[in-house]
């Protein structure tokens, strides 16, 4: 799992690019924590330690429950905000 | 570029959330609005969305649109329908881009008070995709009209209802999620309004209640809010629900539970943006004033700016698994 690779400090760095598209970059040598999903290089040259998780196919219901079950404002679990 | 945080556990990776190929954008068209909530969080300081705002995520949702298979509009505010010609403006502009990739999916949702959302509105808006709106009711018009009064005075009630009816008797395709809210105050009179949804929509699928607890979001007068909590509150949400249950009624228990539970709030997840209506980029709809809230600023370009490191503390529950983080990332 990804998240395990996660628990080595610069295994696994994340950023978002200038249209606000999510990357996930994996360090080459972690790259058995991400088996389950596809890899691509880095198309950066200062960054060739990397590798790019490449998102596979998922359920598009799984997002959708993300939005519309609890339209803003929100409900915050057994909390208040302020 | 930031590291991210260790993980505490290895749960299922929330691809939902992450994806590249969903774009959740909550639209503040206007930050105005004509009510003025004794429970209200809000400062209404930000007025319309201006021409370059609008700009932005116009050129956004053009540049993405190619590599996305879901577009997700939230309409949120201050009132959205005060600037329903920018609601209209933007959301027409994504249903154009819908239409001509067929492999993108545009959902619309709105939420509004509705004392604006009068037929010939509804019957534009579903036409361009918004189909989804939560509207939230206090209690019969009595106690209603005496927590949710117009900026200017008076109450609201009715011209919510009268729109409510409205849309029931029209034919449009749409879904309205009737938010009851639930205090100390209005516990004992609640069941009064749903006996009265009960008779206006109880046949009519499009209809669900959604009973939810008032509470202190940060609003000046959270000090004297009558709100319910701990065990009292889960037993009157139960309550609610399960008489509404009784009567027939769709009650939706929250997007935590169910069959199909949300494996998180739309503010941790790493591909939801808060456009708001000066352009500057948020995460939560409720920590508005928050400066970790400020995650960056959409230029008129389409071009995000983002502060990683920002960014990277709203969406620690994807990476850690953390159920509190994912659930409610305004947490510390």
């Amino acid at each position: 799992m990804i998240q395990d690779a996660m628990k080595t400090s610069g295994a696994v760095k994340v950023y978002w690019n200038e249209d606000g598209e999510f990357q996930i970059w994996i360090r080459k040598d972690f790259h058995e924590f991400v088996s389950n999903a596809a890899v691509a290089p880095v198309a950066q040259p200062d960054h060739e330690d990397y590798w790019s998780l490449v998102v596979p196919e998922y359920d598009a219901d799984e997002a959708s429950v993300l939005m519309g079950a609890d339209a803003p404002p929100c409900d915050p679990p057994g909390q208040d905000h302020g | 570029m930031a590291e991210s945080s260790p993980a505490r556990d290895g749960g299922a990776f929330p691809l939902g959330m992450v994806s590249p190929r969903t774009l959740f954008l909550i639209l503040m068209p206007t930050e105005r609005c004509q009510f003025r909530c004794t429970y209200c969080y809000e400062d209404f300081s930000l007025g319309r969305m201006p021409a370059d705002v609008r700009a932005g995520v116009k050129a956004l949702m053009a540049r993405r649109a190619p590599n996305l298979e879901l577009l997700a509009i939230e309409w949120f505010g201050g009132e959205p329908l005060l600037a329903c010609d920018i609601v209209e403006e933007l959301q027409g502009f994504a249903h154009r881009l819908a239409r001509a990739e067929p492999g993108l999916r545009l959902r619309g949702s709105m939420t509004t008070n509705a004392a604006l959302l009068t037929p010939d509105l509804m019957t534009r808006l579903v036409a361009i995709g918004v189909r989804s709106f939560q509207i939230t009711l206090d209690g019969p018009a009595e106690h209603h009209d005496k927590v949710r009064r117009l900026a200017g005075g008076g109450g609201t009630f009715g011209s919510i209802w009268r729109n409510l009816l409205a849309a029931r008797r029209s034919s449009d395709t749409f879904e309205i999620v009737l938010r009851i809210h639930v205090d100390r105050q209005n516990l004992g009179m609640v069941r009064g309004l749903i006996d009265d949804c009960r008779e206006a929509f109880g046949d009519d699928e499009r209809f669900r209640l959604a009973p939810k607890a008032v509470r202190k979001l940060g609003g000046a007068q959270d000090a004297r809010l009558p709100v319910l909590a701990g065990r009292s509150l889960d037993r009157a949400l139960a309550e609610v629900s399960e008489y509404s249950e009784a009567l027939g009624l769709r009650v939706d228990r929250g997007p935590f539970e169910g069959p199909r539970p949300s494996p998180g709030c739309y503010a941790a997840a790493a591909n939801s943006f808060v456009v708001r209506s000066n352009g500057e980029l948020a995460k939560c709809t409720v920590a508005l004033r928050q400066s970790k809230n400020r995650v960056g600023r959409l230029h008129a370009d389409g071009r995000v700016e983002l502060d990683s490191e920002k960014m990277l503390h709203w969406t620690r529950g994807v990476f850690s698994g953390d159920p509190k983080a994912l659930r409610c990332p305004a947490g510390e």
